[in-house]
């Protein structure tokens, strides 16, 4: 039998990278995307951050508007797990090179309800007792997305304390030689973390609601594209109806948050975002689960235990944040700074502010203040100088001292409303006697 | 008439006949045909490929020209996506083709090879891949990239994560060059090993020694022949390649056609009856009509076209060699293609049965 054969085809390109499944998609323990790249990284045997490099100078060239990291270091992982708009050009183009959907490993389906501050920490960290399990299964240990999240502190499934990936040993092993990746020390690179001999830690019930709050709230990722906010507010007005009386105000003074924040979320058309530790805040004074509250339907549990996040954490929400308040202050300047003011711009409540360290506030705006006096003054010394100048020009030239005149030699209007025309004025009349000339 | 996937391919041939002469010859040279032995062989390795088969090694021998390679990228290819099409993931590479480097070096090398490997599975960063080994609890990364340690390493993960099921080494003869066949073969082997890869090498009938020599390789390997039509291999051989040569007169993209069946024993004879010479004659020919005045057709031609008298007789010595150490070694050529042993088994089954 003689026949033709067709040229091609040819087998079909692979994608470029390999199509690694992520873990856990369907649950709350779903693992990160920073795990999932270092996971895909160990299987391409290149170190995570040349892949990160390839991956992020391929981005840089597509868009303009995207800035490839610099390394591949705890705070650069914040934003490629974390909601970042980086966050989700990473996701996109690690989907579309290894076929495989991303976006449950990331927190950006949350980005339209959660604010970013407060949402995932620095330090990396494990739960010893989640590694023996993945151990004793002959599974691949991932690392879970939860592990990130700030205000996790200890695991929902074994309810230890988690620890902290680095052992802070002497004697480590050249930067070069270590490993990265879940399941091995990042200080020494021992293998599911032997070289930690500390006992295991209990978790109290508060650290321990928390995390199985937010686990929930992971999983609820599995089934909902992203946070719907009017879930939220149908579940907040609904909390408000059951609780007090329909009165929203009434839920921010018990639940010590903001007012303005709770009445912003309670609105459909509001574009603010709660963090997770206030929504968890909220939650827990009203012993209501926060799924429920965002998809609308609060269900009640009466064994919720009773959680406020600690001074220290508003303390530092305080100070990470000042330095762009006072920009931002500066940028307007004819605002004062006050604690109202910083209130309003925190989105949390006058006594967040003041508790986190009244003397401290006072110090940030008493310096702001004097900060502004100085510069003030040095503005005024610059007018003022600028304004001698110009009038010796004039007297030398042998021309009227006006602001007409000013304004031909400099090129530039000169008002008398103006505070260069005031002190204009003030100038003239120390170099032109009384009754002589015209200012005009 | 089959869909061809490129401009050249889809016109017919009246079409090509407007053609310019560089469109007619780019034209002629992608066409291939199939015929009995192409087709016997496709046959066999769709079964040896199988994934049960627990052959791992395969070996397809023939002479030079034959179009072993052309078979590879064009026939095998297209079975083994009818078979494979609907269990596909976007990343994955099930075949990987690739050429055994002759560099000049004086041992071969590896590093080439596995290379090769990674390219063809579309890998990247080849040249940082790192290798990391267990030391006392610790994983450690070794120094240095891209050494061999970490190209096997990453071949090694590539062919799972790319779930590869096939890798054709070409010109597989290369391997020999350094008589080191054992350290050759055993590594060959631990990559067929490697997550139910299988291994197939083109080559010339050089390579049947390196199946042979090994009691461990013969075991888990095949030998597969792409034979010639033989004018002493009787009427069935002579209709099957004057068949061809018909086809090649059929599809001749001049208007002036050679009568070229009512020569089939002499072009049988000019190319020891290889289908890939067959092929190289039949361009060289038409190339030199197609740019002769108003293309018309000169037996001359063919004198200009052929193989010279000595590169056939080596082409004919090594084939003939090579097809009597091919005896016995044959994949089917076996204790049941003897027809008294095989009418035995017949009748016994057929005694039992009743």
């Amino acid at each position: 039998m003689i026949g033709l054969v067709d040229v091609a085809p040819l087998m079909p390109v692979p994608t470029r990278l390999y199509g690694l499944v992520p873990g856990n998609t369907a649950s709350g323990n779903v693992e990160s995307l920073t795990g999932y790249i270092t996971r895909l990284a160990g299987a391409h045997c290149i170190p995570p951050t040349l892949l990160i490099d390839a991956i992020g100078n391929e981005l840089a060239t597509t868009s303009a508007t995207f800035s490839p990291l610099k390394n591949f270091g705890t705070r650069t992982k914040k934003y490629i797990n974390g909601i970042d708009k980086n966050a989700i050009a990473w996701m996109q183009a690690l989907s579309e090179w290894t076929g495989q959907d991303l976006h449950r490993c990331t927190l950006e389906w949350t980005s339209d309800l959660l604010a970013g501050y407060h949402l995932l920490g620095n330090t990396p960290r494990y739960c010893p007792l989640c590694l023996k399990d993945h151990e004793a299964n002959g599974t691949e240990v991932i690392d879970q997305l939860l592990w990130h999240v700030k205000v996790v502190k200890a695991c929902p499934v074994h309810g230890v304390l988690l620890r902290d990936r680095k052992c802070g040993s002497a004697t480590k092993p050249s930067v070069f030689a270590r490993k990265a990746g879940m399941g091995h020390c990042t200080d020494c690179g021992a293998i599911g973390y032997h070289c930690d001999q500390r006992p295991l830690e209990e978790a109290d019930a508060g650290e321990l609601w928390i995390a199985k709050q937010v686990q929930e709230l992971l999983a609820y990722g599995s089934t909902h594209r992203r946070l719907d906010r009017n879930d939220l507010v149908r579940g907040i007005n609904q909390l408000a109806i059951h609780e007090t009386n329909g009165k929203v105000a009434a839920l921010a003074r018990i639940s010590n948050l903001s007012r303005s924040l709770i009445w912003e979320m309670a609105k459909r058309n509001s574009t603010t975002r709660i963090s997770l530790p206030a929504l968890l805040q909220l939650a827990s004074a009203f012993k209501v689960s926060i799924t429920s509250l965002l998809s609308g339907t609060p269900e009640f549990v009466s064994d919720t235990p009773l959680v406020e996040f600690p001074k220290e954490i508003k303390r530092k929400f305080v100070t990470d944040y000042v330095q762009d308040v006072v920009l931002h202050f500066k940028a307007n300047k004819n605002l004062s700074l006050s604690v109202t003011k910083m209130a309003y711009m925190f989105d949390c409540s006058r006594r967040t502010i003041s508790d986190a360290d009244p003397e401290f506030v006072k110090q940030v705006i008493a310096s702001y203040d004097e900060a502004q006096a100085v510069e003030r003054a040095v503005r005024n010394q610059e007018v003022a100088d600028e304004v001698e100048a110009v009038v010796m020009k004039l007297a030398a030239a042998g021309q009227s001292i006006t602001l007409r005149n000013a304004a031909l030699i400099t090129g530039k209007r000169w008002m008398s409303s103006s505070k260069k025309g005031k002190v204009f004025k003030a100038i003239r009349k120390a170099h032109v006697p009384e009754g002589q000339g015209e200012l005009f | 008439m089959a869909s061809f996937n490129n401009p050249i391919g889809s016109l017919t041939k009246d079409e090509v006949l407007n053609q310019p002469v560089a469109v007619r010859l780019a034209w002629f040279s992608q066409l291939y045909f199939k015929h009995r032995n192409l087709l016997e062989v496709a046959q066999s390795l769709q079964h040896i490929l199988h994934a049960t088969s627990e052959t791992r090694i395969t070996v397809l021998v023939g002479p030079t020209g034959i179009g072993k390679t052309a078979f590879c990228k064009r026939v095998l290819c297209q079975q083994l996506m009818a078979t494979w099409k609907d269990s596909l993931l976007p990343s994955d590479a099930p075949l990987l083709f690739i050429a055994a480097p002759a560099n000049g070096e004086r041992s071969l090398s590896w590093r080439t090879l596995y290379a090769r490997l990674l390219e063809a599975g579309n890998e990247i960063l080849i040249d940082e891949k790192r290798s990391t080994t267990v030391t006392e609890a610790r994983h450690v990364v070794g120094r240095g990239k891209a050494t061999v340690a970490a190209l096997r390493e990453s071949v090694e993960s590539m062919i799972r994560h790319r779930n590869v099921r096939l890798i054709v080494i070409d010109e597989a003869v290369h391997l020999l060059r350094f008589e080191e066949h054992m350290a050759v073969m055993d590594t060959l082997k631990s990559l067929a090993d490697v997550h139910q890869a299988k291994l197939l090498l083109l080559g010339s009938y050089d390579l049947i020694a390196l199946m042979t020599q090994y009691g461990q390789v013969a075991r888990r390997s095949e030998i597969l022949h792409m034979p010639r039509y033989r004018n002493d291999g009787g009427e069935v051989d002579r209709k099957e390649f004057a068949i061809l040569v018909g086809k090649f007169q059929e599809f001749w993209p001049a208007k002036e056609v050679p009568d070229l069946l009512s020569i089939t024993t002499e072009l049988m004879e000019a190319t020891l009856g290889s289908v890939g010479l067959l092929k190289a004659l039949m361009q060289s020919a038409l190339t030199f009509q197609l740019q002769a005045p108003h293309e018309v057709w000169k037996p001359a031609y063919l004198l200009r076209s052929a193989k010279s008298n000595g590169s056939l007789r080596c082409i004919q010595k090594e084939t003939i060699d090579g097809e009597e150490a091919l005896a016995g070694l044959v994949y089917g050529d076996n204790v049941f293609a003897d027809k008294a042993f095989m009418q035995r088994v017949i009748t016994k089954m057929s005694a039992r049965s009743a």
